[in-house]
């Protein structure tokens, strides 16, 4: 009952694939997410383009409210707070995919491997992932960091690693659940190989539950991405990010207590769109249940 | 029972193992010597002659790590290079402070959690059902720390009602001041977390409202209050510690930012310093406590499920 999306796996996958875009699409809260998502994506690949200003400028009075210039005011060195936050979404945007992208590359074939083979390799990988359970999230990251050093690519590959677990913990559950059903036993029967079955036998049953998990696992990702740049660890200071933003309204709380208002607000727009897309894929492909709100469960920053 | 608590326990000790043979390595994949990685390169000769010999650097990797381990398990971390002070002195000063933070934000997260919970499930399409349900989206969505950092903008700067930084004071030495410097940083992570425990547990208490046993009790004449509470609140409730002990967990070190934002003195914060110093026989210390202190509380939720739940010692 837990995953219908496993119940007539055999037949035209096709099929079930588009029913399962078709609920998606039904699903009010999962297009409001879509499409806002879709619009911060949009926004922040034509960032040049449609800000106001250009975000590195210092073209007004530090601190300004916001003004029919400079909508929501200037920060401190007197640029564009619009423009500033337009451009911030790319890093945002980039290193949540990113590390949604490593944690599911790694953890998913992680799981696969535990879940069908079982025995040593099941005991070996859980406990490895125990562990890496046993560090919060940010944590992690702080100490990925100081033995990488700073950088974008180092930042998706310390939030990504944080994120393996649930993405190996998800993937062998579903694969133990396929793992003696008749059509993965007859692929065997036929003479698949147990790399062969797993890939194309097994995998393609269990992504429905991976791709609600890559979507939880991207919203945090934003906010840990946010809370490493507020420490001045994340996305390097010249460069725009809302986190980084944040830590300068954060100085300067007295002189303009509205400029720590709209980064957050960006922040949390970003998440609720992404937790929007994830509720409406959980009902399209029927992963997860009140399961999947395990990840989330470490994600307080 | 006897063997799922020795199984625990077997799991337990092996990532333990695992988590102490990691910390012990953070230090050799950092570039530079260890030695001078540890106690900095401005260190006298005698004195890095000194850190080598303790390491054992002339030795194989697996006697290094017997040094280390049968150091660090008598209480010996080594010495934090910026205050010269041993580093689980250094532990031991943050984590009143940090515990004291986690109980707060724990007993609140519960006390909002629990009731919003119960509703959601119950009474979905309430006006008080609605209402709370937004709360669920909003607590979700809004990450902690910007949250710390709207309360302190209106409770802090514009209405001057509680203090922007939060120092540590000890609940035992003064309740009310202790309260209104750990209120504002427990309240920003509470929101958070409790949104996660309450949407757990209205989806767990949904899924037994529909089970046939709840049916039987309807069926037998129980008063809905008592087939709420006594059938369907406790059975709901297993699942949801999980998260609960999860989240403890993760106030433990995982709340850096949290701390920073109110500049509270938490084992957090000491460890992004110490990251920060370059710090590492800090680090290693720390992150060791951290993952001890998750696993042991893992531990102890899985043996209380286990004691709570016959069906869970068999799988």
């Amino acid at each position: 009952m837990s995953a219908p999306s496993a119940g007539a796996p055999a037949v035209a996958p096709q099929r079930r694939r588009m029913a399962a875009a078709r609920r998606f699409a039904r699903s009010r809260s999962a297009v409001v997410g879509a499409v806002g998502l879709a619009t911060l994506a949009v926004m922040a690949l034509l960032a040049p383009i449609v800000a106001p200003f250009d975000p590195a400028a210092q073209g007004g009075e530090p601190l300004l409210g916001p003004s029919g210039t400079y909508w929501l005011g200037t920060d401190q060195l007197g640029r564009d707070i619009v423009s500033r936050m337009i451009h911030g979404a790319r890093g945002s945007l980039l290193v949540a995919a990113g590390a949604a992208a490593v944690g599911a590359g790694i953890g998913v074939p992680l799981g696969l491997v535990a879940g069908y083979l079982g025995r040593w390799a099941d005991a070996v990988a859980m406990r490895v992932v125990d562990l890496l359970l046993a560090v919060p999230g940010i944590l992690l990251a702080l100490v990925i960091i100081a033995v990488l050093g700073p950088g974008r690519l180092n930042l998706i590959l310390a939030i990504g690693i944080g994120a393996i677990p649930e993405f190996a913990r998800l993937t062998r559950v579903a694969t133990l659940e396929v793992r003696e059903r008749d059509f993965v036993l007859a692929a065997r029967g036929m003479g698949a190989s147990t790399p062969d079955t797993m890939t194309r036998t097994v995998l393609p049953n269990v992504l429905g539950p991976v791709m609600v998990q890559f979507v939880i696992t991207a919203s945090m990702a934003v906010v840990i991405e946010a809370g490493l740049s507020f420490l001045g660890l994340g996305t390097p200071p010249p460069a725009p990010s809302w986190g980084g933003m944040l830590q300068d309204a954060r100085s300067y709380l007295y002189q303009s207590p509205t400029y720590g208002l709209f980064p957050g607000i960006c922040l949390a727009a970003t998440v609720f769109f992404l937790e929007r897309i994830g509720r409406g894929l959980q009902l399209a492909v029927g992963g997860g249940g009140p399961r999947a709100a395990r990840g989330i469960g470490r994600g307080a920053v | 029972m006897y063997g799922y608590l020795v199984r625990r326990l077997m799991q337990f000790a092996v990532v333990l193992l695992l988590g102490s043979v990691a910390v012990w390595a953070f230090v050799l994949l950092l570039p530079g010597d260890p030695a001078t990685v540890l106690i900095g390169s401005d260190a006298t000769d005698a004195e890095l002659a000194a850190t080598r010999a303790r390491m054992g650097l002339d030795q194989p990797f697996l006697a290094q790590y017997g040094i280390w381990i049968g150091h660090a398990v008598t209480g010996d971390l080594g010495a934090s290079y910026y205050s010269g002070q041993p580093v689980l002195t250094e532990l031991m000063d943050r984590i009143p402070a940090t515990v004291q933070l986690a109980g707060f934000t724990l007993v609140l997260t519960l006390l909002i959690a629990v009731p919003v919970g119960i509703v959601v499930a119950l009474r979905p399409y309430s006006a008080v059902g609605r209402v709370l349900q937004g709360y669920l989206t909003v607590g979700l969505a809004v990450p902690a720390f910007w949250l710390g950092l709207l309360l302190i903008i209106v409770l802090a700067v514009q209405l001057r009602w509680l203090p922007a930084s939060s120092d540590f004071v000890p609940l035992w030495q003064d309740p009310g001041a202790a309260l209104t410097s750990t209120i504002l940083p427990a309240s920003a992570i509470a929101v958070h977390t409790s949104s996660v425990t309450a949407r757990f547990l209205a989806n767990s208490l949904g899924e037994v409202m529909g089970k046939d046993y709840i049916r039987t009790a309807r069926a037998k004449g129980v008063p809905e209050r008592d087939v709420i509470r006594r059938h369907a609140v406790r059975n709901a409730a297993l699942p949801t510690v999980t998260i609960v002990g999860l989240q403890l967990g993760s106030f433990l070190g995982g709340t850096v930012v949290i701390e920073a934002v109110f500049n509270y003195p938490g084992l957090g914060r000491l460890l992004y310093t110490a990251i920060g110093e370059r710090d590492y026989a800090l680090v290693q210390g720390g992150v060791l406590f951290v993952v001890a202190t998750f696993l042991l509380l893992n531990l102890l939720v899985d043996v209380a499920y286990g004691v709570l739940d016959p069906r869970i010692r068999l799988t």
